[in-house]
């Protein structure tokens, strides 16, 4: 078991340089010059030119430049914001709160919504509960999160005035968001665990179990659903990660905190150094909880714990 | 039925019963309208106001102190530093922020006012100006307004390390300042800048407290400190910026009221998606909102409890920039074809839905030199279009586009993502109008800064940017030989000249008329084609009173109160 975690540790570090390194070259890969895509609007002179290039550090050689990126990133020194002056590691650490209490909730959400249809409709397989839990999943799968949020926000939050759009970011402007982002990824969840139910329950262990005298909830508790949630779990990893992209359009919409909201303005104001952390910070995030997925799923599954 | 069937029966009807309520949602509610990126720079342009006038009358004692104004906007600052930022709506915040050394008068742009400059002289070779300071004058943390402090200020922009944006623009041919006296201060140019002081009516050159820089250092971008009458409360990234009013303010303008402002406080709300910001206002979490896209505004403007404006802003409108280096655009009978062929207003009624304005002159409404007898000097003419085109030697051919000596008539439009050209759609119905003429448009579309590099190498026919610049000096940023932003590649040296004297006097009925010399030329030989204008579209609470704008048009509430 040690051996499988240090090994699936150790494989981490390549993929983390890969991804450093692409999000250095992100700059350099971009048509046109970093400099005046910056600057454009003003009438920038040479010399304000040569000192942005300065001091972005765009005069090294790329192999040093790449160095000076990696040694200063694994200190957390990823520079300052070209527009608003912060020190980009505390604009990320100020944004990252709001952002993964979203993903947190629409995770809660995914999984909650997600469980209860799916488990309803293996349990009451071919009833009117499984149609019903299963078209509402099918409303997950095919509405964009935007227009969901939209919905939402034009029901709840305007006609019935149940919660407010703007003012403190508590846990009341959470709901909302937290189900626009987290309802596709119930759906797919609820869909996921009533085909691996309804599938695990069909095997030879259960009915032996049955057989023996043990109760349904305890069948279903201890030997159905552990088997039935392997897949599921590797699932709600990636769905993390892909929540994390997904956030950056609610946080929009919703006029929410957050580094999604920080990567659209920073993008679009071409802020290098900033686009550049955050999107390396949302991989890192990715590759560890990938990570975390695939160490769960050994404790889960024994079978892959001894190969 | 067997279970089997009856459940996908139940299935079937059940999809079909959440389909039914969503499309009758679908309808109900108005459709998103997508959001628009944000231009690398705003240039606002000004046109009258539709429910204001240009000159605001003082409010009268009727109005009482007190209420707060929330202000729902599309964009958050990239930095609250006036001096640093690329950002329109951060020069809009600083409106109520900062004070201009000097004011333009609001009925009459060729007029100056004292600002917190009682009084000015301006040398005769234009290169340098003595200003006489107003003596009781304090900013928001204390420290005296001075002679020293207007140094600082400039000094401050022209700092390589400040990283100054658009304002080192503003500063132009700056050389030093000079501290004569306490109250007393020169600045000085190395070339005649008399167009310093209209530039300085607005708060991009705005005297900064020295001694906030020097205690901020770069976390002076989330404290802007200045004279104006509302100082910073809080400043929440992304979320919200609140001012709350300056008690001690009591050197407002002349055509304002006396004393500080009204509002408790005005608070700023970050609402980046359009619908998300309508619905906000509609619910009444915000008192007034801008950017409100065309297909809402119709239905607040019906609504008795809301006021809609339409404010013009200051500087180049959208506005083609006609490469004359490469064919076939280099022919002056194809860039004036391409002038008289249009039809503006069928492109506003049908993409605008009136939210935009047909403009005939390459600088807006509210800029000085623009003059209304130059929206005739290349009046919308097809017939005429094709006439000047045909006497060129440019015949139909078999597919309906022209042709001369074997090229025909096709222009490379060239265009970046968000532009809103053709998120908008006017691209489409621009190159459908010039179809008609016979002129086949090629959109190219790459990413910004690749468009930006093409436009630079002169590898386009046609671009259209807009500017934001309260100065007609943008004019010479578009046409002038050297400039950075002339992608019409033209050098036309009697153009120069007139654009260089037009910036060098200070006197506004002076440079007037050279700027519409100057726009008559640059129309009739085609290097520009104006097309609309730009407008802050804003929608308010009724009961809001007294909004003021600013010579660029942004809002100014110092007089603004909120009845009862």
């Amino acid at each position: 078991m040690g051996r499988f975690l240090a090994r699936r540790a150790l494989l981490t570090i390549p993929v983390l340089l890969g991804v450093s390194f692409f999000v250095f070259m992100m700059v350099h890969l971009l048509p046109g010059d970093p400099v005046t895509i910056m600057m454009f609007g003003a009438s920038p002179t040479p010399k304000q030119v040569a000192a942005l290039r300065e001091q972005m550090g765009l005069n090294d050689p790329l192999h040093i430049q790449y160095l000076k990126f990696v040694s200063k990133a694994v200190r957390g020194d990823f520079g300052r914001s070209i527009r608003s002056k912060h020190l980009v590691i505390n604009d990320i650490k100020d944004n990252i709160g709001p952002t993964l209490a979203l993903t947190g909730a629409g995770m809660l959400v995914a999984m909650v919504v997600g469980f209860a249809l799916g488990i309803l409709a293996a349990l009451r397989r071919n009833t009117w509960i499984d149609s019903a839990s299963m078209t509402l999943a099918l409303t997950g799968v095919s509405m964009p999160s935007f227009w969901l949020g939209i919905l939402l926000i034009y029901f709840f939050a305007v006609r019935l005035d149940w919660f407010p759009l703007t003012g403190d970011q508590g846990a009341v402007r959470l709901v909302l968001p937290a189900i626009a982002l987290g309802w596709g990824y119930a759906a797919i969840t609820a869909r996921l665990i009533r085909a691996n139910l309804i599938d695990v329950m069909g095997q030879e262990y259960i009915l032996t179990a049955r057989s023996k005298g043990l109760s349904r909830e305890s069948v279903i508790g201890r030997h159905a659903m552990k088997n039935a949630l392997i897949p599921v779990i590797t699932i709600i990893g990636l769905q993390f990660g892909s929540m994390l992209a997904g956030a950056v359009v609610i946080e929009v919409l919703f006029a929410r905190q957050g580094i999604g909201r920080l990567l659209v303005d920073a993008i679009l104001q071409r802020d290098f150094p900033l686009v550049q952390a955050i999107v390396l910070f949302i991989a890192v995030f990715y590759v560890i909880s990938n990570l975390l997925v695939d160490v769960s799923y050994a404790f889960l599954d024994p079978r892959i714990r001894y190969e | 039925m067997s279970p089997h069937v009856r459940s996908s029966a139940f299935r079937l009807l059940g999809l079909i019963v959440i389909l039914a309520v969503l499309a009758g949602c679908a309808q109900a509610i108005p459709a998103p309208v997508p959001t628009e990126a944000p231009k690398p720079t705003e240039a606002p342009q000004a046109a009258p106001t539709e429910a204001s006038s240009p000159s605001e009358a003082p409010m009268a004692a009727a109005c009482a102190p007190g209420g707060k104004l929330l202000y729902g906007t599309w964009q958050a600052p990239d930095t609250m530093d006036v001096q640093t930022t690329g950002l329109q709506i951060v020069i809009a915040m600083a409106e109520n922020i900062f004070d201009p050394l000097v004011r333009l008068d609001p009925t009459d742009n060729t007029k100056y006012l004292p600002g917190l400059a009682e009084s000015w002289e301006v040398s005769p070779d234009n290169k340098e100006f003595t200003f006489k300071l107003r003596k009781d004058v304090k900013f928001h943390d204390g420290t005296p307004f001075n002679a020293e402090a207007v140094k600082k200020t400039f000094e401050r922009i022209m700092d390589p390390e400040t990283g100054a944006f658009l304002t080192i623009t503003a500063l132009g041919p700056y050389e030093s300042t000079e501290v004569i006296d306490e109250y007393t201060v020169k600045v000085k140019f190395s070339k005649p800048y008399g167009a310093f002081i209209n530039l300085l009516t607005e708060p991009l050159l705005a005297p900064i407290s020295p001694t906030a820089v020097e205690k901020w250092g770069p976390e002076y971008a989330d404290h802007p400190t200045g004279t104006g009458p509302y100082m910073l409360g809080e400043y929440v990234k992304n979320d919200h910026l609140t001012l709350i009013r300056n008690p001690d303010y009591k050197w407002g303008p002349s055509f304002f009221h006396e004393g500080a402002g009204y509002l408790d406080e005005i608070k700023w709300l970050f609402l980046p998606e359009n619908s998300t910001r309508v619905a906000a206002f509609e619910k009444g979490e915000v008192n007034m909102i801008d950017r409100v896209p065309p297909d809402e505004l119709k239905r607040l403007k019906e609504n008795p409890d809301y006021a809609t404006v339409l404010q013009g802003l200051a500087g180049a409108p959208w506005i083609f920039v006609v490469n004359t280096a490469k064919p076939p655009t280099d022919e002056l009978a194809v860039r004036q074809a391409l002038a008289y062929g249009l039809n503006r207003q069928a492109i506003v009624d049908l993409v605008y839905s009136g939210t935009n304005e047909v403009h005939m002159a390459p600088l807006e409404k509210r800029t000085l030199g623009y003059d209304p007898s130059l929206d005739t000097v290349m009046p919308e003419d097809l017939e005429k279009a094709k006439k000047v085109l045909e006497d060129a030697g440019w015949k139909v051919g078999a597919d309906g586009i022209r042709e001369k000596d074997g090229n025909k008539l096709q222009l490379a439009w060239l265009v970046w993502p968000g532009d809103g050209i053709m998120e908008d759609g006017q691209g489409p119905v621009f190159q459908a109008q010039w179809k008609e003429l016979g002129v086949d448009i090629k959109f190219e579309s790459y990413d910004v800064g690749t468009t930006l590099g093409a436009w630079g190498e002169g590898k386009h026919n046609l671009g259209e940017p807009f500017f934001y610049w309260n100065d007609p000096t943008v004019l010479r940023f578009l046409v002038g030989t050297g400039s950075g932003l002339n992608w019409t590649k033209v050098s036309d040296p009697a153009l120069d000249k007139i654009l260089a004297d037009a910036e060098a006097t200070a006197d506004p009925v002076e440079r007037k008329p050279l700027y519409m010399e100057a726009q008559k030329q640059v129309l009739e030989n085609g290097y520009l084609i104006p097309t609309f204008g730009k407008s802050l579209v804003l929608a308010m609470d009724k009961n809001i009173d007294g909004i003021a704008y600013s010579p660029t048009g942004y809002p100014i509430w110092f007089d603004t109160c909120i009845k009862q």
